[in-house]
């Protein structure tokens, strides 16, 4: 019970809470669509009255508070999706890397430094720039450099495991790569990518609104976060709600993240012993 | 005063030179700032090359007007073309310009003054140069012919009584002389011209420093004494930040303020507001030959869904003044109201839909914009997108990075987009380009009547003829809607209090008219 | 040991000749190319084809490549279209600006981070502790450039403490020596211009250094308790030394490795991340001249800068693994590569 007792988990799992609460409850609390406008009443301030506009409205007069909850859980899907697209790649890349071994695990090696030597936004930049701006495409632009670390644990323990005398025996015996991986790699890669994952749907998180700012996010039809604070931030003087909210939004998720991520690291890995970066 | 270069590699001897050099500018600034005026302006297109044809911009043409010197330039106050170098043009047949040169120009480095030569060397530079992107504009131009030492003809290809909008602020004249000895070399150790004022610094992406020429008078003799000294362009992107440049005194001179950042500077004491209405054309564009878009009811229907004055009103501040068909008012030859104009009429929108086949909802469209290229223009096509749902189409709206939205544009493979056209203010060259057949693949509109309309209002010497028929070009755009024109921005530039600068339509200014407490 | 650093560098090879692959045939199969977006508004498409075929962007695009490698091989990364530079002298022009801001962003990190980590890492498991850390990761939960406005807005536009943008003001002198202007002030003896100087990075440096405090103070804190667990300390506690003492000459010279590593590998971080913050001050570095050439698919400058970044980044982590290997014999035996 003491592991519960500890700030960052406090503090991590009430951000988290406080997110998913609003993306899955938030539609109960505002009239509102997060698309329609109503340019008569836009920029107007957060208030409490019978316009129920309780976060304001933005330039084109959509209600903030709609739009809160729909970029909840479009940024939470567009990060979740992003992790889970990574991890089971990396993860399969670098145990088939590490398993096959040979001349194959030095072409594989070679592919992922190619990945990660090149400047992450840029890579993003020209698949977004080729390839369009779609949701799907968000997704694979930002997973293309973050399935590196988890082949990198899987691919250290697949090299283990491979001089092992069980997975030999299972070799005699018929079993496959796919066994060795769902039976031994997999269980023992559990804890540290989970550790990875946390951390990486916050960098997604950041990163979605990186690439607004440049003007590469998702279509206007779909409200994120980054969207909002990068069309609200040359409204932030006059009309600070459009601007702040989202921001606030981001931070509160990424940290929550980064928290439960620290507070996880400590849990599984105490020592530093898993290469996590 | 030297010439640094941030993209020149200094050897040792030269940075020990440099050195020297420094501490001397750095001394000369000191006891020459008390009398000194500095204007810093802010920059907010790309500044990246000191090759003069290198860069194709409304500010960078200017720069270079203001160093090398140009032809001339128009006078948006007093509404007529003003001479720079040149002193006198007139047509002398339908194809034949005649300009002649002022006399007892000297250069910036005492030599000769601007002749017949350099100005033949010029257009063959822009021509043939591998880096100049200047080609454009002097397309129209079949050969320049020397008169004599300061008079040449212009010969076009076909009549153009718009050689002179086309040339003005734009051409850009260099030494033949100086090229032939030093070659590109010439841009960076000789960026020596007969323009008002000379290049001291050029620093690519950061900022270019132009220093006053003391022998510079104006083509009416006026002396521009109360001008700055020195005036400094720097470069600087993001608009929050040219705002608060302004406020902190850092900048004299802010340009491109959006209308969401005017309330910044409004009430200040020490700041004040130019708002100059603009030549920068706003529309929505269709490819004509692109479904469902051959049908004129649909692009009507379109002009009818969209309510130009709320988006005027509500999202641009007021800061745009909403324009009927290719001429409005701040633009040459506006001949008043045009006969019929399209409203928005919701009512009428649903009507022609349902004419065109369309009774239960529109077609299903794909409407592109460009992104951080206009004012306000992602928010400006979400408005407009909601507007067409109300009226039943059904709308993809898409905002492509610009790179990708523009080469679409261009090879004419986006069906429906919101764009601009920027220093439109003699309307002939815009409609040749996007209206008249074949002017180029964006629009594919094609209207026989029109064409032989603007080939004669090309040859139209008689001005009030011309307007005329620009009236009726005016009234086929407005009723066919090849594109449904929604309005001019204003040109919104900020200003310390001690600054007096008479900002044109087109965004520019003319430094030596300027004044500076 | 020379023969695994050469190896090591060797392998560097293949992945630049991947990565400027990747780069050609994403930048050629994106629409667009520089000479549409070169050309003016009123361009014919004659005028825009005739630029392209002067620049050899008609051509198929592996013959393309096919000359940038030839020409590469000689460190010739040909012109940029939209600079009318040659590529190579650019990004040496622009590299000190980057390297200068990345230099002293890490500087002000390590300042705030490791005595945060230290403080940390002796008052393990307090609330001091958590605060520390939450506090840090707050860091890094902050957008970058969400972070650079919020302090132009506040130190540069309400209080008007410190230039919004820009690197140096006109009519400042400094010779160029090393592109880097702090040390070129040092080293032409101005120390009058330091302060000016700093009053410009400033802004920029603390921006990209916030998303920087976390990390450092993490590793430091774990350096610091790994170190406190080893004899020599419970040692020198047993002797009864002073406490600074231990802090200062025991714990410290000892967790200084993975801390200094961590720095180095961070350094590479920070200048492939600086693109936003460059972007949003107008510092006049690699991250604004890839992002214009980007912008304009400046195919030549594009390459050219990506292969710094690479070359920079690699060459940043093998020196790492070889300060690892010197100082570590440990991983000697495990790093089996």
């Amino acid at each position: 019970m003491r592991k519960f007792l500890n700030a960052k988990f406090i503090i991590g799992a009430f951000c988290m809470t406080l997110v998913i609460v609003l993306a899955v409850f938030g539609n109960f609390i505002t009239p509102y669509g997060p698309q329609e406008q109503d340019l008569l009443s836009s920029l107007q301030p957060p208030r409490f009255d019978e316009t129920r506009y309780y976060l304001g409205t933005d330039h084109l007069g959509r209600d903030i508070l709609a739009r809160m909850v729909s970029g909840a859980r479009v940024s939470l899907l567009i990060a979740a999706s992003i992790v889970v697209l990574s991890g089971v790649f990396g993860v399969l890349f670098g145990s088939l890397s590490g398993y096959w071994g040979g001349i194959r695990d030095i072409v594989l090696q070679k592919v992922v430094e190619t990945f990660w030597a090149f400047p992450p936004i840029l890579l993003a930049l020209a698949i977004l720039a080729f390839f369009g701006q779609s949701l799907m495409n968000i997704i694979f632009a930002l997973s293309i450099q973050r399935w590196i670390p988890y082949s990198r644990i899987a691919r250290a323990q697949a090299l283990v495991l491979r001089n092992r005398e069980f997975v030999a025996a299972s070799q005699v015996m018929g079993g496959g790569a796919s066994w060795i991986i769902t039976r031994h790699i997999l269980p023992n890669l559990l804890a540290a990518a989970i550790v990875i994952a946390t951390f990486s749907m916050a960098t997604a998180i950041l990163a979605e609104a990186s690439l607004s700012f440049l003007g590469l996010g998702v279509p206007p039809e779909i409200p994120t976060w980054g969207g909002m604070l990068a069309e609200g931030r040359s409204y932030v003087v006059g009309a600070w709600w459009i601007a702040v909210f989202p921001g606030l939004g981001i931070f509160v998720t990424v940290l929550g993240l980064n928290l439960l991520g620290d507070w996880l690291r400590d849990l599984l890995d105490p020592k530093g012993s898993l290469n996590l970066r | 005063m030297a010439h640094v270069n941030s993209n020149r590699k200094l050897t040792n001897s030269r940075a020990g030179l440099a050195m020297i050099g420094g501490v001397a500018l750095l001394c000369s600034t000191m006891f020459a700032s008390a009398q000194q005026r500095i204007m810093t302006i802010t920059a907010t297109e790309p500044m990246t090359t000191d090759h003069p044809y290198g860069e194709s911009s409304a500010p960078v043409y200017s720069m270079w007007c203001h160093i090398y010197g140009c032809l001339g330039r128009y006078d948006h106050v007093a509404n007529k073309p003003v001479g720079i170098l040149a002193e006198k043009w007139e047509m002398i047949d339908p194809e034949t310009w005649r300009f002649t040169l002022r006399k007892g120009l000297k250069r910036h480095d005492g030599g000769p003054g601007p002749t017949s030569r350099d100005v033949i060397h010029t257009l063959n530079r822009i021509r043939t140069d591998k880096e100049s992107v200047h080609s454009s504009f002097v397309a129209m131009v079949e050969a320049i012919v020397p008169v004599d030492d300061l008079t040449f003809d212009v010969k076009t290809k076909g009549p153009a009584v718009n050689l002179v909008s086309a040339l003005f602020d734009r051409f850009i004249i260099t030494s033949a002389d100086l090229f032939e000895k030093h070659g590109r070399e010439a841009d960076k150790k000789f960026a020596v011209g007969w323009g008002p004022y000379r290049l001291e610094e050029y620093a690519s992406d950061r900022r270019a420093v132009l220093r006053k020429n003391p022998d510079w008078r104006e083509v009416d003799g006026f002396d521009p004494m109360e001008a700055p000294d020195v005036v400094i362009l720097q470069q600087m992107r993001e608009p929050e930040q040219r705002v608060t440049a302004l406020l902190n005194g850092e900048v004299q001179v802010a340009r491109l303020i959006p209308p969401q950042l005017v309330r910044r500077l409004e009430g200040r004491k020490d700041v004040k507001v130019d708002k100059t209405g603009g030549i920068e054309t706003m529309f929505l564009a269709f490819n004509n030959t692109m479904p469902p878009w051959t049908d004129v009811r649909l692009r009507q229907a379109i002009a009818h869904s969209v309510n130009r004055q709320l988006i005027v009103d509500r999202l641009l501040g007021g800061y745009a003044l909403v324009q009927n068909g290719m001429v409005g008012p701040n633009q040459f030859c506006y001949t008043g109201k045009p006969d019929r104009v399209l409203e928005f009429n919701p009512a009428k929108a649903k009507q022609l839909l349902a004419e065109a086949g369309y009774k239960d909802g529109g077609p299903e469209i794909d409407f592109y914009t460009a992104v951080g290229r206009y004012v306000s223009d992602r928010q400006v096509a979400e408005a407009v997108a909601q507007m067409l749902r109300q009226t039943g189409f059904k709308v993809r709206l898409h905002t492509p990075e610009y790179a990708n939205f523009w080469s679409e544009v261009r090879r004419g493979k986006s069906p429906f987009y919101y764009m601009g056209r920027g220093s439109v203010f003699d309307a002939s060259d815009a409609a040749g380009q996007l209206y008249a057949t074949g002017g180029s693949p964006r629009i594919q509109y094609s209207n026989p009547k029109f064409d032989e309309l603007l080939k004669r209002q090309y040859a139209e010497l008689d001005p009030q003829k011309r307007c005329q028929l620009w009236r009726e070009l005016n009234q086929i755009l407005i009723d066919d809607a090849p594109t449904h024109f929604m309005w001019t921005h204003s040109v919104i530039t900020g200003l310390r209090a001690n600054v007096e600068l008479q900002v044109e339509r087109s965004g520019e200014f003319w430094l030596p008219r300027s004044r500076m407490k | 040991m020379a023969r695994a650093i050469a190896l090591r560098l060797l392998g560097v090879i293949p992945v630049l000749f991947l990565v400027t692959l990747v780069l050609f045939v994403l930048l050629r199969l994106a629409p667009g190319d520089a000479a549409d977006l070169l050309m003016p508004d009123d361009a014919s498409e004659e005028e825009v084809s005739r630029i392209r075929e002067r620049w050899g962007l008609d051509r198929p695009v592996l013959e393309q490549y096919w000359r940038f490698l030839l020409a590469s091989v000689q460190l010739d990364f040909g012109r940029s279209y939209r600079y009318g530079e040659d590529v190579f002298e650019l990004i040496v022009n622009r590299f000190p600006a980057t390297l200068e801001l990345a230099l002293i962003a890490l500087v002000v990190a390590a300042v705030i981070a490791i005595p945060l980590g230290i403080v940390a890492a002796l008052k393990k498991g307090t609330a001091l502790d958590g605060a520390i850390s939450v506090f840090a990761i707050a860091g890094v939960s902050t957008p970058t450039f969400w972070l650079g406005i919020i302090l132009v807005l506040f130190i540069s536009a309400e209080m008007n403490l410190l230039p919004s943008a820009g690197r140096l003001p006109y009519g400042v002198a400094l010779p160029h020596v090393t592109g880097v202007h702090l040390l070129d002030a040092l080293l032409a003896w101005r120390l009058d211009l330091l302060g000016l100087i700093a009053s410009y990075i400033i802004l920029p440096a603390m921006t990209l250094a916030f998303g920087m405090i976390g990390v450092i103070a993490r590793i430091t804190r774990g350096a610091i308790i790994d170190v406190a667990q080893e004899e020599f300390i419970t040692t020198a506690v047993s002797k009864g030394l002073a406490r600074g003492e231990i802090i200062c000459h025991h714990l410290m010279p000892n967790a200084a490795v993975p801390i200094v590593t961590i720095i180095g590998l961070e350094l590479g971080v920070l200048i492939s991340g600086s693109i936003i913050v460059e972007v949003v001050f107008s510092w006049p570095g690699l991250g604004t001249l890839l992002y214009q050439a980007i912008s304009v698919r400046d195919i030549p400058l594009v390459t050219g800068i990506v292969v710094a970044y690479t070359s920079l980044f690699i060459f940043i982590n093998v020196a790492i693994d070889i300060i690892y290997f010197m100082v570590d014999p440990r991983i000697r035996a495990s790093q089996a590569v």
